[in-house]
């Protein structure tokens, strides 16, 4: 017994010393382990994961997101909706910019899963790829 | 489509798939956002993603399917009606597994008194409605019900438009998982109330508005709103066993999101794969 609990206390990593005025809290949102994570920026705990420690960098920079969506197709066998996923994660305050030039975008046909499409002038364009298979 | 997988693998040869949709995948092909296939592919998918990738596994398996085909009995003999546009048939098997998923709660099997207007959906219905066939349900949106899909839809309403006022749940802790409150909520500054209750529903030919009761406090308010969107729980949708009489066992089996409620497709494919590899390998 007090072997495994001597196991226990070596596994739990000892919380790494942070800067507190920059220290701020965040619920990792990368997988639905759901890690609480205490980041100042350069330091992590509580991630359980490397992808965790490197969402709580980000998250406390400008947070980003994968934004998906549908575009409108107008086909020869009627409307389709075409899912899409931007390529890259997206920060949250361009959210509306990128749904802005994504409703402008209209097909005519039903792409393939996989595609790649392009909205937005060469400036700030963001591109999509097409996330389902439609009839 | 994971059943048939796994009793594909194990050596169990003919097999039968019935699904009432023009395509397979059921729920997932609803699904848009990400968060899908990180624990059984190991990389983040949408839920479409999702039935695409593991459509091929299918496919693989080489397993007999018939799409449009609409299961409306089954009897304790194990014989399996169903009707399709070629006409009705009836095939009897060693193994019957219902994989039919679960229904959405709604409104009537609340107590809410109120009116009947137009404007209430449950959330999966508006997110057929937006995903599929590009129909937005509403502009001023209240969703009843902190679970994940209603979460999901106050993120999917907003992107395409419409205000999120708030979301209501009566119990005193979020019901979805708490990443889809961070990304469809606090991203969006979508207010999460809990402990509230909604106690009646308002407006003649449309929703105009809800009462709700914080129940922390007693104080009542009220709320204009022209839709209503449902997250108030799933049922594992079973009336075929039900009209049957019949019971899970003796070669009838349930799987899935019919068995119970899983948070994670992952889960509920695994635990598909694992019914199906037990009945190929003559388990019951």
């Amino acid at each position: 017994m007090e072997k495994q609990a001597e196991k226990k206390t070596k596994r739990k990593k000892e919380p790494k010393p942070l800067n507190k005025d920059k220290a701020k809290r965040y619920t990792c949102i990368v997988c639905p382990a759901c890690c609480d994570l205490e980041t100042d920026g350069v330091e992590v705990n509580g991630a359980r994961c490397p992808k965790g420690e490197a969402f709580a960098k980000q998250e406390i920079i400008a947070p980003l997101r994968v934004i998906t969506t549908t575009v409108r197709s107008e086909t020869s066998k009627g409307v389709r909706m075409v899912p899409v996923k931007t390529t890259c994660a997206v920060p949250i305050a361009l959210i509306p910019e990128v749904m802005k030039q994504v409703k402008a975008l209209h097909l005519s046909e039903i792409p393939a899963i996989g595609t790649m499409l392009k909205t937005g002038s060469s400036s700030k364009s963001v591109e999509w790829v097409v996330t389902g298979e439609l009839d | 489509m994971a059943v048939a997988v796994g009793a594909s693998s194990a050596g169990l040869k003919r097999i039968l798939l019935l699904e009432r949709h023009p395509r397979l995948g059921g729920i997932l092909n609803q699904c848009i956002h990400v968060g899908f296939g990180l624990r059984y592919f190991k990389e983040e998918l949408t839920g479409t993603e999702y039935a695409s990738r593991y459509n091929k596994l299918f496919q693989q398996a080489g397993v007999e399917v018939q799409t449009r085909s609409f299961v409306h009995k089954i009897s304790p003999r194990k014989e399996v009606t169903f009707v399709c546009p070629r006409g009705e048939f009836l095939v009897s098997a060693d193994h019957i597994v219902l994989a039919t998923g679960c229904r959405e709660r709604t409104r009537e099997m609340l107590t809410i008194p109120g009116t009947r207007p137009a404007g209430i959906f449950t959330a999966g219905l508006a997110q057929e409605m937006v995903n599929i066939h590009g129909l937005v349900p509403g502009k001023n949106v209240v969703v009843i019900g902190s679970g994940d899909i209603g979460l999901i839809m106050a993120r999917r309403m907003t992107l395409e438009g419409a205000k999120v006022l708030a979301v209501l749940e009566i119990l005193d802790h979020l019901s979805g998982l708490v990443r889809n409150k961070i990304q469809c909520l606090d991203d969006f500054g979508i207010p999460l109330y809990l402990s509230h209750e909604t106690t009646q529903i308002m407006g003649e030919d449309r929703v105009e508005g809800i009462r709700y009761r914080d129940n922390a406090t007693g104080k009542e308010n009220e709320m204009a709103c022209d839709t209503l969107l449902f997250s108030v729980g799933l049922i594992p949708e079973r009336d075929l066993l039900i009209d049957a009489g019949v019971e899970p066992g003796n070669g009838i089996h349930v799987a899935g999101n019919a068995d119970y409620v899983h948070d994670l497709v992952d889960w509920v494919t695994k635990d598909g794969e694992k019914l199906g590899r037990s009945l190929g390998s003559g388990g019951d």
